[in-house]
């Protein structure tokens, strides 16, 4: 019976001390990271003097610091004004900025400050990079409005009071240094003025879009001025269900996007093509054709600027549109 | 008027009952009748026109209980509370409660079964209700209180559960390999769905006891927590099973006893079809080695423990003790009336910070009264070992014990580095001296909890030491008389960086806190004990302590109490 004692004793102990170890990592945050105290392991880094985006090339951003701390990058054109933001929380910072923008305007061919700060603390560091070529977005573009107003499309403008629908050079572009106003006030109807974009306008009957609908997105920059709420944009999508090489509103598909308010001043827009829907009177409704979403029989394009007759004068602002495939625009 | 109804309606059966005149069928009264009487006064050395420095407060009752015999084979048990609050008169601060119902019987002279109301109680790791702090060894004049309430809040001496639900249990003998197999099976409701988020919640055990042979048992316990899925439209659901094989040895060498237990097992956690759980499971191991000498004047123990992070057991790991409830005694104090923190006093008399069902998450805990085994030994994030000395005297009417712990986190928090826990202890209890009819008992317990852990600066270290001296006297003037005496001191000393846990659990921050403090209850009372059922005492309390990290003045209260008790 000793021998089971002392058999059962040893296990017992051997289970114990087996087991009698500090796992390899703890429970919750990291008590260096509250307590603990900052400074930076190694300074703020930026790879290149310049970058040419346009040839896929990326700035790559790096940073260290003795704990893991909320940080901060801020990439401002000197020129444009254009702003990109990068954060995080980390010991270590490792970030590859591609041209893509935060903040209207898009970059330009521009010298780029550099800022990282960390929260909580006081210093600032700083490094600058030239942008030899901004970033090239892939996809369809209908107009960056940098070359005029595309011939082939057709515009209709009311003729009311301080109208102005036409191109716009007036440094607040959002891409480039021109954009579309479309703004006026007409006290009989909601139209102010609108454009048709016929696919005939880039050479084909049909805009060249994937049939996907999931994949297709509708991209543009979008102004509201601070000084008016009562515009609204309407921007309707025709398919030529038949194939016929002409829009019958009343045997084909027309899905449309209401905008109306919304954040002051440029604001990127992305619609995907599935989640459009036909619209009557701001209200949605049965399309008139097959009712399939097929961004490959898109025949026009038009964007309508509307606003209440009673309400007045009224403003907003176009630029870059453009479809891209499998994800909206990241500018 | 619901109770009221229900109260007549009970007693109406039970005369209906008690009218079928059958021989077999015998019906008794049991209970208790108590009397509570409190007369407070706060001091306060700030000068408060607005808190009323007095305060009487106290309540009669008395539980009847009916225990009726209905056949050979099933007993109905039924208790009403009729609870008169003081002050009240011509049914104001009267209460009518049923506190207890419920029906034993037995199944083809094989399964015993429990509906209802019922106590159970498994294993320290799966079901144990583990006493609140500063229970275990109180001086006798405090202990007339804390038996108040934990009678109240159903708190048995041998750690169980009280629980609305069913249970059975049977055995087998076998002539040949084990000779006997003892089977248990439990489930009991612990929380109502609300027919929206919140579904049924289900506590339910099995237990398996074999006796392999004279002084071999091996055992199984199985416990879990659990939803009822479709009684409410979220289909979420907690699971939280836990199981556990427990092996116990006991053999006579000689004239020394050995006996060995040993328990290991794990806990699986989760929520179904939600994605705010992440699974998590724990293990344990747990064994104690004990030798005791003839009539148990010596006996040695060490126990070794080792219980992971993330094991959890609600049935084992759920708190009497909740500091975060709201006291009823001088809730608010000083002219900003702000929020009196919790005292000792507080902890023998306050009826709302008890918690009287399962938790699903580890409840709160004042680390300065106990940082080291707030769950009781089923504490997650703790190993180490114990090391008992202890005896009895000739007569076995005084024992005592001397114990060292040392214990460390399975998983540091925040940082790899553990908090180490010491703990010293000095316990004895009994009769010392005895004169004739006169004797002379005593309860003292002497304790040190230490937490320690050192990190490099800035970042704060975790050092935070408890002292408790508790020392009582009881003199027996003759076998009707005595006199009592009580003290009990606490020091407390120290910080800690204590977690800010989740609603699921998880660590998500660290607070830094410190505690400067200590308290002083002194007491001294009479009691006269008509019968081993009843008694009757008078006695004065007074408490003093300091904070130095609170706003709160050092305040001192006084209180004298009259209790009269009998059980029948």
């Amino acid at each position: 019976m000793k021998k089971i004692f002392f058999i059962i004793a040893a296990i017992s102990i051997s289970m114990y001390w087996m087991g009698c170890n500090v796992d390899d990592h703890f429970d919750g945050p990291d008590l260096n990271d509250i307590y603990g105290p900052f400074e930076w392991t190694q300074d703020l880094a930026v790879d290149r003097d310049s970058v040419d985006f346009a040839a896929n090339e990326t700035v790559h951003i790096t940073a260290a610091f003795s704990k893991r701390v909320e940080w901060h990058v801020l990439i401002s054109g000197l020129t444009s004004g254009a702003q990109k933001e990068l954060t995080g929380f980390d010991a270590v910072v490792n970030e590859f900025w591609e041209g893509s923008t935060t903040h209207f305007p898009m970059f330009r061919s521009e010298e780029c400050e550099v800022l990282m700060y960390v929260k909580g603390q006081l210093d600032t560091l700083r490094d600058t990079v030239f942008v030899q070529t901004p970033k090239l977005n892939q996809g369809l573009l209908l107009s960056d409005f940098e070359g005029g107003l595309n011939p082939n499309w057709v515009p209709f403008v009311q003729s009311g009071t301080n109208m102005n629908f036409g191109l716009q050079q007036n440094g607040n572009a959002p891409q480039g240094v021109r954009s579309y106003v479309m703004a006026g006030a007409v006290t009989w109807d909601w139209l102010i003025g609108m454009i048709d974009i016929p696919a005939s306008a880039y050479g084909a009957d049909h805009f060249d879009l994937s049939s996907n609908p999931n994949q297709v997105y509708f991209n543009t920059l979008i102004n509201k001025p601070a000084d008016y709420d009562n515009g609204v944009v309407l921007i309707r999508f025709s398919e030529d269900d038949n194939l016929d090489g002409s829009f019958d509103p009343n045997q084909e598909d027309m899905y449309s996007y209401q905008l109306q308010g919304g954040q002051d001043g440029w604001r990127l827009l992305s619609l995907k093509y599935s989640d459009l829907q036909a619209l009557v009177n701001g209200n949605p409704a049965a399309p008139n054709g097959n009712g399939l979403h097929e961004p490959n029989k898109l025949f026009q394009v038009s964007i309508l600027f509307l606003a209440n007759p009673a309400s007045g004068y009224s403003e907003s602002g176009l630029d870059y549109m453009i479809f891209t495939q499998g994800e909206p625009l990241r500018p | 008027m619901k109770k009221l109804i229900g109260f007549l309606a009970f007693w109406v059966l039970t005369l209906v009952v008690m009218g079928q005149g059958e021989t077999e069928r015998k019906i008794s009264v049991i209970g208790q009748s108590r009397g509570q009487f409190y007369a407070d006064q706060l001091q306060n050395p700030i000068a408060d026109s607005v808190t009323a420095p007095k305060m009487n407060s106290g309540n009669v009752l008395a539980d009847l209980g009916l225990k009726i015999q209905v056949n050979k084979t099933m007993e109905v048990l039924g208790m009403v509370r009729i609870r008169n609050d003081y002050g009240g008169f011509w049914g104001s601060g009267v209460s009518f409660d049923v506190r207890q119902l419920s029906v034993r019987g037995l199944i083809g002279n094989a399964v015993r079964y429990s509906l209802g109301d019922i106590n159970y109680k498994m294993s320290p790791f799966t079901l144990w209700n583990n006493g609140q702090e500063w229970s275990e060894s109180s001086a006798q004049i405090f202990k007339d209180q804390l038996g108040v309430l934990n009678y109240d809040h159903f708190y048995n001496a041998d750690h169980s559960w009280r629980q609305q639900g069913a249970s059975a249990d049977g055995g087998f003998v076998f002539s040949k390999g084990i000779q006997e197999l003892m089977w248990g099976v439990f489930s009991s409701r612990v929380k109502t769905t609300d027919f929206g988020n919140v579904p049924d919640r289900v506590f339910s055990g099995i237990s398996i006891d074999a006796k392999v042979r004279e002084g071999i048992n091996v055992a199984y316990h199985y416990a879990n927590l659990w939803d009822l899925q479709g009684t409410a439209n979220s289909n979420t659901a907690f699971r939280n099973p836990v199981h556990t094989v427990a092996l116990s040895l006991s053999k006579l060498t000689g004239v020394i006893q050995h006996e060995v237990q040993v328990e290991t097992g794990m806990s699986n956690r989760w929520v179904m079809n939600s994605t705010d759980y992440i699974k998590k499971s724990g293990k344990f191991v747990h064994g104690v080695y004990k030798i005791l000498w003839p009539e148990q004047r010596w006996s040695w123990q060490v126990t070794l423990n080792r219980v992971e992070a993330e094991f959890r057991s609600p049935g084992a790991q759920s708190r009497r003790l909740n500091p975060k409830a709201a006291l009823s005694a001088f809730q608010r104090t000083g002219n900003d009336q702000s929020l009196r923190s919790l005292n000792l006093l507080d902890l023998m008399r306050e009826s709302n910070l008890y918690n009287l069902q399962l938790q699903t998450e580890l409840g709160a805990y004042l680390p300065y009264y106990d940082n080291i085994t707030p769950y009781g030994v089923a504490t997650p994030n703790r190993q180490g070992m114990e090391v008992m000395v202890g005896g009895k005297s000739k007569d076995k009417k005084f024992s005592w014990n001397v114990s060292r712990a040392a214990y460390q986190e399975t998983r540091g928090e925040g940082t790899l580095e553990p908090r180490k826990f010491e703990r010293a202890r000095f316990q004895c209890e009994g009769t010392v001296a005895q004169w004739g009819a006169q004797s002379l008992n005593v309860q003292t317990e002497l304790r040190s909890d230490k937490t320690q852990r050192v990190l490099d600066a800035p970042i704060p270290s975790t050092d935070l030491k408890t002292n408790c001296v508790v020392v009582g006297l009881d003199l027996s003037i003759n076998k009707k008389w005595h006199a009592l005496m009580g003290t009990q001191y606490v020091r407390y000393l120290g910080n800690d960086i204590v977690p800010t846990v989740s609603y699921n659990g998880d660590i998500t921050n660290f607070t830094e806190q410190s505690w400067n403090g200590k308290e002083w209850m002194n007491a001294f009372g009479l009691k006269y004990v008509f019968s081993e059922k009843s008694f009757l005492t008078v006695q004065n309390n007074h408490w003093t302590g300091s904070n130095v990290n609170s706003n709160m003045p050092n305040y001192q209260w006084k209180q004298w109490m009259v209790l009269y008790q009998m059980n029948f």
